[in-house]
This record gives structure tokens, sequence and C-alpha cells, in this order.
């Protein structure tokens, strides 16, 4: 659009100060948005530019995603406790297990120690056995 | 019924709400959140939207309390909004690089503008509202509306004239 340079010049003076109608502000528009605005104007065509491209900008896509639900402050607070109480817990439990664990092994070895004491006398009451027979033919004897 | 004024009425709304917000709260994900409570709540309102002369102005203005009511969640919560490339960096060599990328400058020049004027310049030059909706959107009279306006498009134009005085893009 071909305008005459000191009527843009008035135009754009009036845009400075807020005075201009819309239908002015369009005839700007369109003079900037063709490549044959004068060169001294190159700072406005910026401007009258930019609006044009923002203009256009379009919304991106909106999720319908359900609104963010908020949880409220102490929530974090009351995991925060669940979780050092199951920790307790479990260490108090594991601890438990551990002492059984022990108490029972400790169990199964004297169990053992007792069974290879026991095989021992019985090994020497077999011994002994000699002993009654002895002491049986003696007192035959003897009388 | 309701339904298809809804979809007819608000649902075309949806970019205008979006950019209006990404002004606002400068950031792409807080302008869809905003985007997605604002539409939310028209679906909510959809009865009673038919009475409303100026759904476009209704739309906006509610926008624009939701991004204020974030704004000032984040301010109380006294954490700073991330801009969303240009976060008051200083650096020469990056703020260099955003030179180059024209639509970033201007697009960062109405980012440092206050709220009000930031709001303003959006609704007039990117949505192209009569200053008597937007009086409306903002709840501002006719005279801080045309002030707002002039010194929002005269500080964005002294900056821009600034930077190709350096000669920079």
């Amino acid at each position: 659009m071909e305008l005459d340079k000191s009527y843009v010049e008035k135009l754009l003076k009036l845009y400075e100060e807020g005075e201009t109608t819309l239908e002015q502000e369009r005839e700007l528009k369109s003079y900037f948005s063709s490549e044959n605005y004068d060169s001294e104007f190159a700072a406005y065509a910026r401007l009258f530019q930019f609006f044009e491209k923002e203009s256009t900008s379009q919304s991106p896509p909106l999720q319908t995603k359900a609104k963010k639900t908020r949880y409220p402050f102490w929530i974090n607070i009351a995991a925060s406790i669940c979780i050092v109480l199951g920790g307790v817990w479990f260490y108090d439990f594991y601890q438990d297990q551990q002492e059984l664990e022990q108490a029972r092994l400790a169990f199964e070895t004297t169990q053992n120690a007792l069974n290879f004491l026991s095989i021992n006398m019985n090994e020497g009451l077999e011994k002994l056995e000699y002993i009654e027979v002895f002491s049986q033919q003696k007192n035959k004897l003897i009388k | 019924m309701t339904s298809e004024f809804y979809a007819q009425h608000v649902i075309p709304l949806q970019d205008k709400i979006f950019r209006f917000s990404r002004r606002l709260l400068s950031s792409e994900d807080a302008a869809k959140d905003a985007t997605q409570e604002v539409l939310l709540k028209l679906w909510r309102l959809r009865k009673e939207l038919a009475g409303i002369k100026n759904m476009e102005a209704y739309a906006m203005t509610m926008t624009k309390n939701m991004c204020y009511d974030v704004l000032k969640s984040k301010h109380s919560k006294t954490l700073e909004l991330v801009h969303s490339n240009y976060a008051g960096q200083t650096s020469s060599l990056s703020s260099e690089i955003e030179a180059r990328d024209e639509v970033n400058l201007v697009a960062k020049f109405i980012n440092e503008l206050p709220e009000q004027q930031r709001a303003v310049i959006q609704l007039r030059d990117v949505e192209q509202f009569t200053n008597k909706e937007i009086e409306e959107i903002m709840d501002m009279n006719s005279t801080s509306v045309r002030v707002a306006l002039s010194r929002a498009r005269k500080k964005i134009m002294s900056e821009l004239k600034k930077t190709s005085a350096y000669g920079i893009g």
C-alpha cells in the first residue's frame, strides 16, 4: 500500500500519543506489512510487524487433564512418620528374627555336643559291663 | 443449547485469552494454565453467558483477573516469575544474541513495561479492542487508558530507536 510519507509521519505521531483510531492503526499495520515502507521508519516497522505476528500466534493445545490435586501440607509429614515407624518396626522384627536364629543355632550346637557326650558315655558303659561280669564271677568263687 | 453457545462464542477466544495471559504472566506454561482455568470458569458459567453483551471483553476481564491473582500469589510466595527467555539478564553477549531476533526484541521491551501498560498495549495493538472496551476490561477511565497506551508506545519506540542507533539488527 502506498501512503504519503508525511501522512505516515503524522499517523505515527498520533500513534505515539495514543490518539489514533483503530482504523488508522490498521492502515499503519498494512503499510508496514508490505516491504516498501520508508527505511526511515524501520524501527516502527519492527513494532508493527511484531504486532502482526503476535496477533496470529495461537494457543498451544490444552490438555484436558484433571486439575492437579493439591494434597494438604500435613500429608508429607504423615508419610514421613509412616516411613520412620515402618523402619523402626522392621528393624525390631529383624532383630527378633536374628535373636531367634541365634538361639536356634545355640540349641543345635548344644544338642550336638550332648549327643556326642552321650554316645561316648554309652561306649564307656559297654566297657563297664565287663566289670559287672567279672564281679559276678568273683562272687561265685569267693562267696 | 448452552454448550453450542459455548462452542461458538467462547472456544474461538482461546487464542486471545492465551496471548493476553502470556503477556501478563511472561511464561508459556503459566499462560497455558491460566487459559485452561478461564475456559473452565466460562464453561461453568455457560448458562449465564447468553446474557452477556460483549463476550470478548468479558473473557478478557476474567483473564486479567485470573492473571493478576496468579501474579499476586507468586509475589506473596516471593517467587519470581521466570521471564520466558530473558530473566532480567544483563550479560552483553546474550543480549546481543537476542537483539538479532527482532521479534524477541520487541517482546522484550514490552515485557519490561509495567503490568498495566503491558496489558493495555496488548489489548489495543495486538487484539485491537476499542478504548471503550479496554476501559471496561482494565477498569480504567478513558484518560488513563490513553496515557498508559501512549507511555507504553513511546517507551518501546525509544528503546527500539536506541538499538537501531547502535546498528544492531
